[in-house]
């Protein structure tokens, strides 16, 4: 059952997933090409000080490409299951309803992870390059929040997708976008640091919150009134 | 599971309009406040108050004499020279020292601490400039250096550590006396600046050192600090005169300032300053300093001279903010907010201010009531929501849309 | 036991009443069809057999299972056709097949390979691109690849061709009669329905109108043809009567009752007529006849 739960959702983010690992890597190879012509071209301790002591992120330009990619998994598995209430079939396949969605929810968030794993991988090595560990771990810290909101965004946008009544559609993400849009406040380099347990913690949580709309709409709360 | 699943939500939902509301009521309802700001005037050999009154602003010395704006620049030729110069005005001496604009804006520089300058985080790596190039301008080094168990230089053109450099300054904290790892370290990494004095580090005994480049090789000096002082945050300053390289700070909440050429410690009477909570502002000038320590709804104003004795010392205070209309008006609204962003920290965090007094409370009695109607509408058992009325009670307007926005609707 | 058994189903949208104390029970073997216009409450039934809404009151047994909690083993038991032919449309035929084999035990192939070898698809095309009636086939031969022994179909004449149509009600009853499947189908197309089902439950709004064998519904049921004498004659549209249509002097009576029933009671209330013809009714007419046209 859950190689067959797996596949279907391969078969739904698959070209999404496609997309935004070529996306988010195209931008990681475009940064370093930037620092390396700052490096290399300009004054490399200029360029090592806007940095350092300037709290200039040359890795910036990544920051809203995990939002998307959390944004555009959930739709590209949620949309599909909310289109003529295709859920539906999936509630009615043989298995416990909340199973089958954290099952899925579970494996998009592992996929998004992985995608994310790549990002990071490709930021780690492309850092290393032109920076020592001092540097890398701070724009870690600070590019981590952004990670962990296109977590939070994944589960929050299949919470929404999954809701029955677009009035409570609309309540929700008004809640998700006051709530996701902390995890991108303009600030210094590392400002989070304090915080990133806090914010790992919500993210991991937030999987679970897919079963809230999951109920509401297995409950028919669309024929309620 | 999924009423776990609706409680996460539900406490989002409060974090979130815990965050939005209270900040929405602030942009509509925050009143102005001015801190009244206090000068030393050189002529009267007092204090001018300057402060925001009903009608204006008011100009007071400390026995209640007003003035107008322009005889507050004639009586405070220090900070308004330039204007009293273009008005002819401007006195040939002060004090019968000459008082010419070289001397004057060399003289006068003001330092301020806020308390989000400790709680900010502190750049990973430094560089170390050289302090006698024998050129005008500074310039950034090469590289930039890292300290905790040593110190290492790492070349940024090519991304490795400068050994041969490293070890010349490793060895010479060392033979300073210098004992690792640095427990603090401060300079002015920049070179925008009038001179280069390098960093003033805390070794892991307490003990003060001065770390220079001069021409390529290192500066050390051990700057001895008295046992029973416990230096947590230093910043230095770039002043003409030469005086002083920083400002100490203690975990006893004493300010030191470090003076130039005998390395010495000079307590600064800042009495009752709390480092977590007061702004500290030093204006220098010709003829010593007026420290003011600001508070929340108070301010101690101490002139010492340039022998740092006191000279006079000016207190007033003003109303608490939580005495404020638009405070006691957010007391009735909010039992709380959560703040991402605080005024005292360049750190993101859950920053709870509550609010002052009770007065929420009648708010939350009537939104729990409004809830008990709304559920005995439904024909809801109040037991099995006893945990959204609790939550009400508690959080009030926050937890009240929180819980009718995510439901309490299971069957069975 | 039987496989399904509703008792004193209630519900309502908001205030507006769904139906009231609804009761049906479905034999095994047996292929009951729930007819009714739109919004007479098909899906609402379907709905709740299916768990995908809890009534307001009553409920509704699966092979004496509450269908508010229905256990993975009793959904594995259910064949459920959803309203429009609704399947995963992203996957192609190959696809969908590899799911749906995994997810049940007693999955077997067969009928739906040979449903799809009726159909000019290619094993590369997506379901979503292919016609209604391609389609409706598609979610038949997975319904019937789960060897389920309940079937539920929620209006699935809707949208299908003539002849499609024909091809999937005539499959259908060949497959439930020789594996001794339990079929419960809504419509609100008659038309073809009798060559499928034994049973029929036919609801308007918040009531049931017939609930009977096809045979017997259809043997009972009849329609009288009446020219009046007097078209201003109130016509009366109580005691016999179930429906009565009236163009100026001719009118349609709808009843339960035999032609001397009909003559004696025309008699009694004092409506003189000229003629009174008995109508051959097929199940679409009857239908029409029995919840009127309106």
């Amino acid at each position: 059952m859950y190689k067959a739960i797996f596949y279907k959702e391969w078969l739904k983010i698959r070209w999404a997933l496609m997309i935004f690992l070529l996306l988010g890597v195209f931008a990681l190879v475009n940064i370093f090409l930037n620092v390396r012509y700052g490096v290399r071209f300009m004054d490399a301790h200029d360029y090592w000080y806007r940095i350092i002591i300037q709290g200039s992120n040359y890795a910036a330009s990544l920051k809203y490409i995990p939002l998307f990619a959390g944004l555009g998994l959930a739709i590209a598995q949620y949309f599909p299951e909310v289109l003529n209430q295709r859920i539906k079939l999936t509630f009615h396949l043989p298995i416990r309803e909340n199973k089958v969605l954290l099952m899925q929810q579970g494996f998009g968030l592992a996929a998004l992870i992985v995608l994310f794993l790549i990002y990071l991988a490709v930021f780690f090595i492309g850092s290393a390059i032109f920076f020592p560990s001092e540097v890398i771990n701070m724009i870690l810290v600070t590019i981590m929040p952004w990670f962990l909101g296109g977590l939070a965004a994944y589960s929050l946008v299949g919470l929404i997708m999954l809701e029955p009544l677009w009035l409570y559609r609309v309540l929700y993400a008004v809640i998700a976008y006051g709530f996701v849009s902390r995890f991108y406040i303009q600030a210094v380099p590392m400002a989070y640091s304090n915080m990133l347990w806090f914010f790992s913690l919500t993210a991991v949580l937030t999987v679970i919150l897919v079963l809230f709309s999951g109920y509401r709409f297995r409950k028919g709360e669309m024929h309620h009134g | 599971m999924v009423k776990t699943s609706r409680y996460i939500l539900v406490l989002i939902g409060v974090l979130v309009l815990s965050i939005v509301l209270p900040d929405q009521f602030w942009t509509v309802f925050r009143e102005g406040f001015r801190t009244p700001n206090v000068m030393y005037s050189q002529v009267i050999d007092d204090f001018i108050i300057v402060r925001s009154a009903e009608d204006g602003t008011e100009r007071l010395d400390p026995a209640g004499n007003s003035y107008t704006a322009d005889e507050v620049e004639e009586l405070l030729p220090l900070l308004f020279f330039r204007q009293l110069s273009a008005d002819g005005n401007m006195p040939d001496s002060i004090r019968g020292v000459p008082a010419d604009h070289a001397t004057i804006s060399k003289h006068r520089s003001t330092y301020t601490f806020m308390p989000r300058n400790i709680n900010t985080p502190k750049p990973v790596l430094l560089p170390l400039l050289e302090s006698q190039s024998g050129r005008v301008n500074l310039t950034l080094p090469e590289d930039v250096f890292r300290l905790n168990n040593r110190i290492e230089f790492i070349v940024a053109e090519t991304n490795t550590v400068d050994k041969e450099k490293s070890i010349r300054f490793n060895d010479a904290l060392v033979d300073a006396g210098f004992q690792f790892p640095a427990r603090l370290i401060a300079g002015i990494p920049t070179v925008m600046k009038s001179r280069d004095e390098g960093y003033f580090i805390k070794d892991n005994s307490g003990d003060l050192f001065h770390l220079k480049k001069v021409r390529g090789k290192p500066y050390v000096r051990h700057i001895s600090v008295p046992d029973h002082l416990n230096i947590v945050h230093i910043e230095c300053v770039d002043m003409r005169t030469e005086e002083l390289y920083a400002y100490l700070y203690t975990d006893d909440n004493e300010v030191y300032i470090l003076l130039e050429g005998a390395y010495y410690l000079q307590e600064l009477p800042v009495g009752g300053f709390n480092r977590h909570t007061d702004r500290l502002r030093v204006r220098h000038d010709m003829f010593g300093k007026t420290i003011s320590v600001i508070g929340d709804h108070s301010l101690k104003v101490t002139r010492i001279d340039d022998a740092y004795q006191v000279v006079d010392t000016y207190e007033t205070t003003w109303e608490p903010r939580q005495k404020r209309s638009d405070y006691q008006l957010f007391s009735w609204l909010f039992p709380f907010e959560v703040s991402m962003e605080a005024p005292d920290s360049r750190y993101v965090g859950m920053y709870f201010s509550f609010a002052h007094g009770f007065g929420w409370l009648v708010l939350h009695l009537l939104l729990a009531g409004l809830l008990i109607y709304l559920l005995k509408r439904r024909n809801s058992s109040l037991r099995k929501n006893s945990i959204d009325l609790a939550l009400v009670l508690l959080t009030g307007i926050f937890g009240f849309i929180a819980v009718r926005v995510f439901p309490n609707k299971f069957y069975d | 036991m039987y496989a399904i058994e509703c008792n004193n189903l209630t519900h309502y949208y908001g205030k507006k009443l769904v139906y009231e104390n609804l009761n049906f029970k479905v034999e095994e073997g047996k292929i009951l069809g729930l007819l009714g216009k739109n919004g007479a409450g098909k899906s609402t039934t379907i709905n709740i057999m299916n768990g995908f809404l809890h009534p307001y009151a009553g409920e509704c047994l699966i092979y004496g299972e509450d269908s508010k909690h229905l256990t993975p083993a009793t959904k594995e038991k259910i064949g459920f056709l959803i309203e429009g032919h609704v399947q995963y449309a992203f996957m192609n035929v190959h696809q969908i097949e590899k799911f749906y084999s995994g997810c049940y035990k007693r999955w077997n192939s067969e009928p739906y390979w040979e449903l799809l070898s009726k159909l000019q698809v290619t094993p590369n095309q997506k379901i979503s691109r292919m016609s209604c009636g391609q389609r409706s086939q598609v979610a038949l031969g997975l319904i019937l690849a789960q060897d389920p022994q309940l079937l539920v179909l929620d209006d699935f004449s809707m949208g299908l061709d003539p002849g499609y149509r024909r091809l999937f009600i005539d499959y259908l009853r060949e497959y439930a009669k020789a594996n001794n499947k339990t079929v419960f189908v809504t419509s609100h197309i008659i038309q073809d329905m009798e060559r499928l089902i034994d049973d029929l439950l036919i609801m308007d709004y918040n009531r049931i109108l017939a609930q009977q064998p096809v045979d017997e519904f259809m043997t009972k049921f009849r329609q009288y043809n009446i020219i009046l004498d007097n078209p201003d004659i109130p016509f009366p549209k109580n005691g016999l009567s179930v429906n009565v249509e009236q163009i100026r002097a001719k009118v349609s009576f709808y009843t339960y009752a035999e032609r001397k029933e009909v003559e004696g009671y025309l008699n009694r209330e004092g409506i003189p007529f000229k003629s009174i013809e008995e109508i051959n009714m097929n199940l679409e007419d009857a239908f029409i006849g029995l919840t009127g046209k309106y």
